[in-house]
């Protein structure tokens, strides 16, 4: 993996001889037999000499940078807004909110229980719907059949106006 | 931990307001340096450093005290600071405090000697160069080149292995170099 590393060491000798100084130059642990190596080919290698100089150049211009201070009265917004926090902090807000969601759902779920096993409803059509059906049935007589546009319209005419009566009959 | 910070930890938990002065007193400075050199945030970097002490203080119960206090504000300081320019990078502004986000430094009043400018000239392409450098290696350049921590505090600071800060801070080095050629050119 690169990370978006495209920094212009192209030959791995080098490369590997730099990784250790970087190392080397922060003071960190590395094996005698490396760190010899790696400063035998900085000593011969212009390239990596050049990069080392570099280093130095940049790590006193970063190490140059001026820093920041606080501004006057900082710590005491600091603290003036920890104390608006601590009297209404977010996380209680959030909780007493979630408690009593937590218990009105509880009411009236307790509530509908009640209301249903106390008075327990019939289960019967309304008489509409069932005739509503039945016209249905008409034009469908298996949930499976096809349509029978023809055949239900001619059902529903009758149960409306009777057996006797024909649409179709003569003024 | 040492004795004397678990016990500030201790005051803090407790919600001691002479612990929340004393912890905001002694890293105010370092913490709106950092913020304003990792996210180049130039008058938003001490709202972000107030940011940092707010969330510090409101998880200090969660604080474990396996690494060191000021690491551990570190942390929550680079992560509201990339927070932040990430949230800058999707909305875009233009900034009135300079290109690179950081202090400008002042000319001498009586004109500069040729070599201080120079310098000045370096530090300003380095500082240049630096904004231009790749997360994470900007960040963690910055703690190891400029906040001076050692190698296992900047892992903790960023979360991360020591291998994979040896590695950044060598990329980092190296890109750095390819950026302010690439501005000398």
């Amino acid at each position: 993996m690169t990370d978006g590393f495209d920094g212009r060491v192209d030959d791995a000798a080098r490369a590997e001889a730099l990784r250790v100084l970087s190392l080397l130059r922060d003071g960190r642990p590395v094996p005698a037999e490396e760190a010899q190596r790696a400063r035998a080919l900085a000593a011969a290698d212009p390239g990596a000499a050049a990069m080392l100089a570099a280093w130095e150049r940049q790590s006193a211009a970063l190490a140059a940078q001026p820093a920041r201070a606080a501004s006057p009265g900082f710590t005491g917004r600091v603290l003036a807004a920890a104390r608006g926090e601590q009297a209404q902090p977010a996380e209680v807000l959030v909780l007493s909110l979630v408690r009593r969601l937590a218990l009105a759902a509880a009411l009236l779920l307790s509530g509908t229980l009640g209301w249903s096993l106390a008075f327990p409803s019939v289960l019967r059509a309304d008489p509409d719907v069932q005739r509503q059906r039945h016209a249905v049935d008409h034009f469908r007589p298996t949930p499976f059949a096809p349509d029978d546009l023809d055949a239900g319209l001619r059902g529903r005419y009758r149960e409306v106006y009777g057996a006797g009566l024909s649409p179709e009959a003569p003024r | 931990m040492r004795d004397d910070e678990q016990a500030l930890v201790a005051r803090l938990r407790a919600g001691d307001q002479s612990a929340y002065r004393q912890v905001v007193d002694a890293y105010k400075d370092r913490l709106i340096t950092v913020i304003a050199r990792v996210a180049g945030a130039g008058p938003d970097a001490e709202d972000l450093a107030q940011e940092t002490f707010l969330k510090a203080f409101a998880a200090i119960g969660r604080f474990d005290g396996r690494s060191a206090l000021f690491t551990w504000l570190y942390r929550i300081a680079v992560n509201t600071a990339r927070d932040w320019s990430d949230h800058r990078r999707r909305r875009p502004t233009v900034p009135l405090h300079g290109p690179e986000g950081l202090l400008v430094e002042p000319l001498a009043p009586d004109g500069p000697p040729d070599d201080e400018a120079v310098r000045r000239e370096e530090r300003q392409a380095v500082r240049r160069a630096l904004q231009r450098l790749p997360e994470p290696f900007r960040t963690t350049l910055v703690l190891r080149e400029m906040e001076g921590l050692s190698y296992e505090a900047i892992a903790d600071a960023l979360d991360v292995s020591i291998g994979t800060v040896e590695s950044r801070i060598f990329r980092a080095r190296c890109k750095l170099r390819a950026l302010l050629e690439e501005d000398l050119t």
